[in-house]
Parts: C-alpha cells; sequence; structure tokens
C-alpha cells in the first residue's frame, strides 16, 4: 500500500467514525439523562403516594374514634342515664321493686348492650376492611340506620371486584367523606347507595335527597378537594352532581390496568 | 485492496434476512413484518445491482439510485407510524413529501448527470430520517417505554439505520466535493464496515427484541 493510500484510509475512516462516534454518545447521554429524572420522577410520585396512603389510614383511624366517641356520648351514654335515673327513682321511693319494673330496666341496660355491640363492630372495621371495604360499607349504613333512624337503599349489582389494598382503602376512606358529607349537610333520611361493577368499570354511587350545595359557591372545599384529588390518584374519576333535590357523588375506578410497557 | 468487501455485504444483508425470518413468529403486525420485507428487499437490490451492468450495459446507478428513493421512502414511513404525537406524525408526511420533491429536483437539475448517485438527495433524506429517529427516540426516552426500549425490534432496526446513513453522509459529502479522493478500495471498505454495524444492530434487534414490545 502506498503512502498516499494509507493516508487517505485514514482520513476516511476518521471521518466516519467520528461521526458514528459523536452520534452515539449523543443519543447515549440524552438517554441517561432522561432515565435518571423518569426514575426520579416514578420515586418522588410512589413516596407521594404512599404518604397520601398514610394519612388516608390516619383519617379513617380520626373518623372512626370520633364517630366512637359522638355515640358512646350521644346513644350509649343517654340510655344508661336513663337506667340510672330510673334506679334512683326506685332508690328514692323506698317501695317494693315490682317485677314489671325491673323488666324495663332490663330491656334499657339490653339495648345499651346491643349499642355496645355495634360500636364494637365499627372498631373493628380497620379489620373488615383487609377482607373487603365492601363489607365495611355495608357495616357503616347499617350502623347509621340503627344509631341515626335514616334510612338508606343499598344495590349491589356484579360481582365483589378485586381491587388491590391500597386502592380499597382510598375508596372507601372516599365513600367514608361522602357519606360524613351528606350526613352533617344534607338534613336527608334517605340514602342510595349503588355498587355497579362490570368487566372494566367500578361504579360506587351515593345519593342523598337533601338541600344539595351549590358546587360553585361552597368553600370548605377542602374536603372535596381531598377526595378528588385521592380519586386521581387512584386513576379514578369522581363526579359530583347536586341540586336542590339532593347531591349525587360518583366514584368511577376502571378495572382493566393500563398496558404497563 | 479491499474492493472484494463490496460483494460482500450481500451476504450481511442475507444473514440479518434470514435471522428476521426465524423470528417472524416474535413480529406480530404489519409493521414489524415490514421491516424483514425491507431487508429482504436490500438483498434483491444488491444482486440485481451486481449484476446490472452484465444484463443491460447501463451503469448499475440506476438501481441504486431507485433503492435510495425506495429505502428512504419507506423509513420515513415506517418511523412515522411508529410515532404517537399527532404533529410528529404530521410532520412525517411532510418529510415524506419534501423527500420526494428532492429526488425529482436532483434528476431534473442534474439530466445531465444520471449516472451518478444522488448525492443531494441522499444527503436530505439522512437529514429527514435522522430528524424523525431523534423525534421517535425524544418520544421512547419520554415515556414508560425507556425501561425496555431495547426489547424493542423498531429500536435497534432505527439505530441500525442511524448507523449506516449518519457517518456514510460526510464521507459522501467528501468525496462529492473533493475533499478527498475517491478510492474504490477505501470506498468498500467503509461501506462493508457501516453495513457490517447496521446489519448488526438488526440481527441483535431481532433476537433480543420480545414480542409484547414489538406492536
Amino acid at each position: 500500500m502506498e503512502r498516499k493510500e494509507i493516508q487517505l484510509l485514514v482520513i476516511s475512516l476518521g471521518i466516519v467514525f467520528l461521526t458514528l462516534l459523536v452520534t452515539l454518545l449523543v443519543i447515549f447521554f440524552y438517554f441517561l439523562k432522561k432515565k435518571n429524572s423518569y426514575l426520579v420522577d416514578k420515586m418522588e410520585s410512589e413516596l407521594y403516594f404512599q404518604s397520601e396512603l398514610v394519612k388516608t389510614r390516619i383519617e379513617i383511624k380520626d373518623q372512626t374514634l370520633s364517630e366512637i366517641s359522638k355515640e358512646l356520648h350521644d346513644n350509649i351514654g343517654q340510655i344508661i342515664s336513663v337506667g340510672i335515673m330510673q334506679l334512683n327513682m326506685h332508690i328514692n321511693s323506698e317501695k317494693i321493686i315490682q317485677p314489671n319494673e325491673l323488666r324495663d330496666l332490663k330491656g334499657i341496660l339490653a339495648k345499651s348492650l346491643d349499642e355496645i355491640r355495634i360500636l364494637s363492630r365499627i372498631i373493628n372495621k380497620d379489620n373488615l376492611l383487609q377482607s373487603n371495604f365492601i363489607e365495611a360499607i355495608k357495616q357503616d349504613l347499617e350502623r347509621i340506620k340503627k344509631l341515626k333512624k335514616i334510612q338508606y337503599k343499598y344495590t349491589l349489582s356484579g360481582e365483589i371486584p378485586l381491587i388491590n389494598e391500597e386502592h380499597d382503602l382510598f375508596i372507601y376512606r372516599i365513600f367514608q367523606e361522602a357519606l360524613h358529607n351528606s350526613l352533617k349537610h344534607s338534613h336527608s333520611d334517605l340514602f342510595e347507595v349503588n355498587i355497579t361493577t362490570t368487566d372494566d368499570l367500578f361504579c360506587l354511587k351515593i345519593k342523598d335527597f337533601g338541600i344539595g350545595y351549590d358546587p360553585l359557591k361552597t368553600n370548605s372545599g377542602i374536603g372535596l378537594n381531598n377526595m378528588k384529588l385521592r380519586a386521581k390518584l387512584i386513576g379514578a374519576t369522581l363526579i359530583m352532581n347536586s341540586d336542590s333535590s339532593g347531591t349525587a357523588v360518583t366514584l368511577e375506578y376502571p378495572l382493566t390496568e393500563p398496558d404497563e410497557t | 485492496m479491499f474492493e472484494f468487501l463490496r460483494s460482500y455485504i450481500v451476504y450481511l444483508a442475507l444473514l440479518s434476512g434470514i435471522v428476521g425470518l426465524f423470528s417472524l413468529n416474535k413480529l406480530p403486525g404489519k409493521k414489524a413484518k415490514f421491516l424483514v420485507v425491507l431487508i429482504w428487499f436490500s438483498v434483491l437490490i444488491e444482486i440485481v445491482g451486481y449484476y446490472f451492468t452484465q444484463w443491460t450495459g447501463l451503469l448499475n446507478y440506476y438501481v441504486y439510485n431507485f433503492y435510495m428513493f425506495v429505502s428512504f421512502s419507506a423509513y420515513i414511513l415506517l418511523i412515522r407510524s411508529i410515532l404517537l404525537n399527532r404533529s410528529y406524525r404530521f410532520a412525517g408526511y411532510l418529510f415524506l413529501i419534501l423527500f420526494i420533491v428532492s429526488f425529482f429536483l436532483n434528476i431534473w437539475y442534474f439530466k445531465e448527470n444520471v449516472n451518478h448517485s444522488f448525492i443531494y438527495s441522499f444527503a436530505i433524506g439522512v437529514l429527514l430520517v435522522m430528524i424523525l429517529s431523534c423525534l421517535y427516540l425524544v418520544e421512547i426516552f419520554n415515556s414508560d417505554k425507556i425501561l425496555n426500549f431495547k426489547k424493542s425490534v423498531f429500536f435497534w432496526y432505527i439505530l441500525g439505520i442511524l448507523v449506516f446513513h449518519v457517518p456514510f453522509l460526510p464521507f459522501m459529502l467528501a468525496i462529492n466535493w473533493f475533499l478527498i479522493r475517491q478510492d474504490e478500495s477505501i470506498f468498500s471498505l467503509v461501506l462493508f464496515i457501516l453495513n457490517f454495524l447496521a446489519h448488526s444492530c438488526f440481527i441483535i434487534g431481532f433476537i433480543w427484541s420480545e414480542k409484547k414490545y414489538n406492536y
């Protein structure tokens, strides 16, 4: 090979490989940068999800505790007070106690025992929730029916969906919040809860027939915003409709997982 | 002294074509099968190009210019069909039109010089394919696919196209502008090395890819 030919060879290969190298390096570094930012993003969103999850757990516990305290004070406390008042009457009157009076007293005690049983089920709800949140929803409705004298209609169609445990918690918390809001604000004495499961959608609808609210005017939006945020976090959509004839809250949770690529 | 390598390129193409045929069951859909068709088309062109002068007595630039036209159009259409972003897809059509126009302008302006490869439309084609490939890479690197892009046959195919065309362009331009002397031997060597790299990418793509990422 001549000297000139070798020179030509070196120059040609130099041009070719330099371009090749530059191209590959650019692609590689761009890839590294993007991959890092992707991983960081993913970790952050995971952290955010976990923190929301912890918050949700705490809120469910808080709500349960406050319900228990309310029930203890308003319900069981009242019933036992009635019992104590009757006992006081009997002590003060110094008459011989009749069997029917004792039976009355027994009835009162039995009633308070019943109430305590219902209450103990609420405390157990965290355990219940681990197996099935639909059961927990039913228990909640049963409880308000018994304690607050409010009627409900409950329909469940389709199978009980398999939703992962963390998402269960979010859905239950959204339900709890919606129910709490309704009880507090709507002055309705009838609730409708529809749970529908199809192949690709789980739908939970809570409807009351109370005074409703104006979604544009209410500034107590923290609870509502929280509900919406959490629905978004688990990939569900929350639809709220309200007018003077009542309020409906619909949660739609897709059961088909988006393709993981 | 490297002239003989020129005729070996067809075996590289044959090899990757055969590997492609064997992995056809991993390639669902028209787009993925189209890759194998393209490779076999290049095999055909290599063979025709080799014997063209013997058969017709004409220089084989006709064959290679025709191949360039078809392959770049195919690349642009292929990448366009993989892209998801709407404006990128629109750019794909625009680029195709641009390339076809440039090709015919090249024929028009260099009428007296048909026995020459169409270096300018080649350059424009490479540029357009490069931009589209970059858009494709940007798209996959900005999505969840970043974790598994190595398992997609399209990534490897596009990498192969880039590896061949991007370094080849400055080399061709340097020859065209007489920066370096045209030498058949070195031309063959460069062509062989780049083809080797590109077909390695294709073969890695066929072997390494997994069916669920090839849609």
